[in-house]
């Protein structure tokens, strides 16, 4: 089965997500090298929006999942195995969000500004997968990208 | 109920929200503790807000992805992919204000 535009355009955006997060990470333990609860922080953002994005995945995969066969479909996503656990994902995912937020904030005391920074990585990702479609698009070349 | 309660109700929780910190402050009126206090109500009503603004638009989100699959079903696994992806950048807004709100309740910047 050949993966959609879109599911590739998400596989890029995750690549590029946590290579923002590799480098912030690794700004930050560069910059303040006494202060490793910054490069963690980073880390812990990065693991929050992670968790958000397989929860919201794992609804949507589980709700909106093509029925094999239909005409004209373009690499329908892959029928999850197990829909009620992505359901399940998909409505508890705040309050694992928060509980996971409280721990990493509290008893591990990550640096919170840095989390912050953290959670910031997908939508630099966003931006320059953005960029990379403009530029494609400016070029002729929009089939690279699909 | 009718929306006019609705909003009375909330008007009420919000004149008890403002409210209630000036009956909480010791007799001394100490402004740091004055200042935590503003600050939690703050957190609450921030995240309260971010949440309302959020499922708002994911809500929206997932009206016009339900829509355009049923219009074009062959269209898909791209709508799917923008729909995941509009839903992360909305749901990432709510876990700042939730971050902002965490710090504001337990590390409490202002002191307390």
């Amino acid at each position: 089965m050949t993966a959609s535009p879109g599911d590739r355009q998400l596989r890029r955006i995750e690549r590029d997500t946590l290579i923002v997060g590799g480098v912030l990470a690794a700004g930050a333990l560069v910059a303040w090298p006494a202060q490793p609860g910054r490069a963690a922080g980073i880390a812990g953002g990065l693991l929050l929006i992670a968790l958000s994005y397989q929860g919201i995945k794992a609804g949507v995969d589980a709700a909106w999942a093509p029925p094999a066969g239909v005409a004209g479909a373009v690499g329908p996503a892959p029928v999850p195995s197990r829909p009620r656990l992505g359901f399940v994902k998909f409505f508890t995912r705040h309050a694992i969000l928060a509980v996971s937020a409280y721990v990493m904030m509290a008893r591990f005391e990550f640096d919170p500004m840095a989390m912050l920074a953290g959670v910031t990585a997908p939508a630099v990702a966003a931006s320059i997968e953005s960029v990379r479609i403009m530029r494609a698009r400016s070029s002729g070349s929009h089939s690279r990208l699909s | 109920m009718s929306t006019r309660s609705i909003l009375s109700a909330f008007l009420m929780l919000l004149v008890a929200g403002l409210v209630s910190p000036v009956y909480a402050q010791d007799a001394a009126g100490a402004t740091g503790t004055a200042l935590v206090q503003w600050s939690i109500i703050t957190a609450g009503f921030a995240l309260a807000i971010a949440a309302l603004g959020g499922a708002l638009g994911q809500g929206r989100a997932v009206a016009s992805a339900t829509e355009a699959i049923a219009r074009n079903p062959g269209a898909a696994g791209e709508i799917r992919g923008a729909l995941i992806l509009g839903l992360v950048l909305i749901e990432s807004l709510v876990i700042y204000v939730l971050l902002i709100s965490l710090i504001l309740f337990f590390l409490k910047p202002f002191g307390g």
